[in-house]
């Protein structure tokens, strides 16, 4: 009975994914194991949900920002 | 008879008259004196005028400059006042922009902290009677997790991760004769792991084996908190009774999923996502344990789920070989499916052993939930299920529970408030005493922070 049942779910979810072909089929979006810590906000850790305790940036984007900073502001009158 | 002669009265005249020049030389001087002490007691006067006035003038100046010092430690006291408010309007809107406290930018190495705290009330009736227990929820308990990842470029990332469960008076270890279990510590995660979007993952260290987790894909939001496969975790302590006495039989004998091999020390290989969600992974573990799984929108343990037209969809079989005594291999598998518009979703699941005797034991389980939002702050969701399990353990013939559950998010301060009422009966083989059916009633929250 268990092994039916086991072998009867696994087909069907085989099937399920034969039966989908010529259907546009795109990975979801959005994290859904709902049983693991949740993505999103937290209480005491704002909208990222964690304390960043250490974030060392690209060595590229502090050039980019640098130049950046040297580079005038563009006339708004262009 | 007295003479004078002319030579005698000029003598005379001439004494006379020194006599009054002598007398009147020093009067002469006097006034001189008098005028000259006159003049510097005038100039004297001027001085000490002048002086006083230059006195005044330098206590008023001292004056203005105490002043001007005042006024200057104001103006550095507001200028702190300032730099203050505004570091804190930058963090402020730092964080509004959802940027982190320390730096900013884009990360090339990363280490955070998160966690979750999840705790309880149930209401429990055995047949004997009835009463509260206070626990840390086993479906999903409070825990902190430590992560390090590292962009290494070329889609590679290399990261490091530990995860503690700290949870006092687990609900699977709570019961009727323990209702204080005490403390719970778990070494969930302690691994490293290294990613890329072509070869795959690779982690090695304590964590899920590959086939964790796979009689449990699902995708409704009373999973997360309380309802899923897992029937028993919220209770698994509690002992069925024979109306007077304690059987020693627990819910968590007698439910459970057959999820695979959990979390064990272990190297984990998952493969890259082929095609819009499909990968395979391997294990092998400590202890003479091997697995292998095939899931659908896996997703490296995200669950996101393959969209099909206005269909989500995730799945998940898993072949385990347990090292457990009499125990061939174990089967497991689920699957879920989410109508996105409407929010309803059916999930279903099973799992079994293949064993040495007659009887192998099985598990199955089916829910329908409703996922819907009422609220601006958050969504809701509900859910209905129904388990089955057979010959789950010795004594155990077959069991049944059903039950009902609703969660409430409150998206913006990761809150969620869930309650569930579930009912328990089982049978047992014969020679057993007989068992009373079990009601229980949750309340409960889990916070993230």
């Amino acid at each position: 009975m268990g092994r039916l049942a086991c072998t009867a779910t696994a087909l069907l979810v085989g099937l399920a994914i034969a039966g989908c072909g010529g259907i546009e089929m795109k990975p979801g979006d959005q994290v859904r194991n709902y049983r693991e810590i949740r993505p999103g906000p937290g209480v005491l850790t704002g909208r990222d949900g964690e304390f960043v305790i250490l974030r060392i940036e690209k060595e590229d984007s502090l050039d980019d920002q640098a130049v950046q900073e040297e580079q005038p502001s563009p006339d708004p009158t262009d | 008879m007295t003479t004078t002669t002319p030579g005698r009265s000029a003598t005379l005249c001439t004494a006379l008259a020194l006599a009054l020049t002598v007398s009147a030389a020093p009067a002469h001087a006097q006034t001189a004196t008098d005028e000259r002490v006159n003049a510097l007691e005038q100039q004297l006067n001027q001085v000490l005028q002048q002086l006083q006035a230059i006195q005044r003038e330098l206590e008023e100046t001292r004056a203005e400059a105490q002043r001007a010092q005042d006024t200057a430690q104001e103006a550095q006291e507001q200028a702190e006042g300032v730099r203050q408010l505004q570091g804190q309007g930058a963090v402020a809107q730092r964080n509004a922009d959802g940027e982190p406290l320390v730096t900013s930018g884009e990360p090339r190495v990363k280490l955070s902290i998160s966690g979750q705290i999840n705790r309880a009330v149930n209401l429990a009736n055995d047949g004997e009677g009835t009463d509260a227990f206070f626990v840390d929820n086993d479906t999903s308990n409070s825990r902190v997790r430590f992560e390090g990842t590292g962009d290494l470029g070329d889609g590679t990332t290399l990261g490091t991760r530990i995860e503690l469960a700290v949870s006092p008076n687990n609900s699977f270890d709570v019961s009727q004769d323990n209702e204080e279990s005490g403390d719970f510590f778990d070494q969930r995660k302690v691994e490293v792991f290294a990613r890329n979007d072509s070869y795959g993952q690779l982690s090695f260290g304590k964590g899920n084996m590959a086939s964790e987790d796979t009689a449990e894909y699902d995708l409704s939001l009373v999973a997360g908190p309380i309802m899923y496969s897992g029937v028993s975790d919220i209770v698994g302590g509690l002992q069925f009774t024979d109306g007077s006495d304690l059987t020693g039989i627990t819910l968590g004998d007698a439910f459970t999923n057959f999820d695979g091999n959990g979390r064990r020390d272990r190297v984990l290989y998952d493969s890259p996502v082929f095609g819009p969600g499909l990968q395979v992974s391997g294990a092998a573990a400590a202890g003479d344990r091997y697995d292998l799984a095939i899931t659908w929108g896996g997703d490296y343990g995200d669950w996101t789920g393959v969209e099909i037209g206005d269909f989500l969809t995730l799945g998940a079989v898993a072949i385990s070989d347990t090292n457990a005594d009499d125990v061939d291999f174990r089967l497991s598998s689920s699957g879920s499916i989410l109508h996105m518009p409407t929010g309803l979703s059916l999930t279903l699941s099973a799992g079994m052993d293949q064993t040495d005797g007659d009887e192998n034991p099985y598990n199955l389980y089916g829910k329908v939930a409703w996922d819907t939002q009422f609220f601006d702050f958050g969504p809701t969701g509900f859910g209905v299920d129904l388990t089955r399990g057979n010959n789950v353990c010795a004594q155990c013939d077959e069991g049944y529970s059903a039950g009902i559950a609703a969660v409430q998010l409150v998206e913006d301060w990761g809150l969620e408030f869930y309650s569930q009422y579930r009912w328990f009966t089982l049978d047992t083989e014969a020679g057993v005493p007989g068992t009373d059916d079990l009601h229980v009633f949750t309340l409960g929250s889990r916070a993230k922070f």
